[in-house]
């Protein structure tokens, strides 16, 4: 442990001294926790929000798992309040299930590191080798969707917190049925929708 | 346990572990982020290996996601369940690996293995202290993780989790007084 003062005592010296006998000065590596996550990712009902350089690798290590090609890993948790007033809302209704329903909410969408917040309701299982992604839209963008993270649902409620793509004049979001390991570009069917207001 | 903060921290653990046993991996990381570095080091002291280190690891808190609803906190200190699982998933890998001829080789030079009964006694003490420091105030413990295992100055943990440096200072020697004090209650032997 490198010290900024000299004013270490004797006793912390010995004790120091006997952490390093006994714990080596070693750490894990960074992408432990991801290994860990990915093995028990199937099991959560929620699950930490992970950066997007992190999520590809944790979606590896679940693809390599389930044996199963590409499947997308998810980037979900619901942090508790304090992201402040939303900038806008879209109310999200159900497409190809009428029954799901929910809520998003954009917050510091003028800038980069923005989030969005969506809660969904109702969500039934996605079909086998299926997934849901998540997309957004943006008005400056014409109508090229931007994929932002994707689950697939453990329970019918959903509550994820995901990054946005940068700072923007958000039009819409969309929840795409995918499926696995297939084409990375939205696969034209829609689990549900909304438009921001 | 008469001491209110390893009381409070017992409590924080039992918490999250009733968390990670709904379902909440944000519970288990928040548990992999007070104690994984911990686990890690003292796998790596018993097994001598960073790969073997790195698998007893995720086995350790895979275990506690699965196990969690046996979790019983009023029976046993989860800082205790964890290195006794570690300890014993350890020993395992270990054992595994000394099957290995092409791998025993690199570990260990003909003629230099060590005494079992050395090994034994060594992660006992490994198991003591790596006991004693997870169970020191999460602030003295986030510290002393930065400052032991990930070698920053003082200064740059000061900058990193944004306290002031005297801050930083304090925690530390707080933590090795802890540590100190906690010798009784874990035999720690500090005048070897």
């Amino acid at each position: 442990m490198r010290s900024d003062s000299d004013t270490t005592d004797e006793a912390d010296h010995e004790t120091l001294a006997h952490l390093e006998r006994a714990l080596p000065r070693v750490s894990p590596p960074a992408d432990m926790f991801d290994r860990i996550l990915a093995e028990i990712q199937p099991e959560a009902t929620v699950i930490p929000l992970r950066p997007k350089a992190q999520r590809r690798r944790v979606v590896a290590a679940a693809a390599t798992l389930a044996a199963v090609a590409a499947v997308i890993v998810v980037a979900i948790v619901w942090r508790g309040n304090g992201l402040g007033p939303p900038d806008a809302r879209a109310a999200i209704a159900g497409k190809s299930d009428a029954a799901v329903t929910g809520e998003a909410r954009l917050y510091g969408s003028n800038a980069d590191g923005g989030t969005v917040r969506v809660a969904l309701r109702d969500v039934p299982p996605a079909p086998s080798g299926h997934h849901y992604e998540v997309w957004v839209l943006r008005r400056n963008r014409g109508s090229q969707m931007e994929a932002i993270g994707s689950f697939t649902p453990t329970s019918q409620t959903v509550k994820l917190d995901l990054p946005l793509p940068g700072a923007g004049d958000y039009a819409a979001l969309d929840i795409s049925i995918q499926q696995d390991g297939g084409s990375p570009e939205h696969s034209n069917t829609s689990l549900a929708t909304g438009a921001f207001s | 346990m008469d001491d209110p903060a390893l009381d409070q921290a017992a409590a924080l653990d039992a918490a999250a572990v009733a968390r990670v046993a709904g379902g909440d991996a944000v519970a288990l990381q928040e548990l992999y982020d007070r104690y994984g570095k911990v686990v890690y080091s003292f796998a790596y002291r018993l097994t001598g290996d960073a790969t073997l280190a790195e698998e007893c690891v995720q086995d350790v808190f895979v275990a506690l996601w699965r196990r969690a609803a046996d979790f019983d906190p009023t029976r046993a200190k989860l800082t205790t369940w964890l290195f006794i699982v570690a300890r014993n998933r350890a020993v395992d890998l270990g054992r595994q690996k000394a099957r290995r001829p092409e791998l025993r080789d690199d570990l260990e030079p003909a003629g230099s293995a060590p005494d079992p009964a050395d090994l034994a006694a060594g992660a006992d003490e490994a198991q003591r202290v790596a006991e004693a420091m997870a169970e020191l105030p999460e602030e003295q413990l986030a510290v002393l993780r930065l400052a032991y295992f990930d070698g920053l100055s003082h200064a740059e943990i000061a900058e990193l989790i944004g306290i002031p440096l005297g801050t930083v200072k304090g925690r530390v020697r707080l933590a090795l007084e802890r540590l100190r004090s906690l010798s009784s209650h874990y035999d720690l032997q500090t005048d070897q």
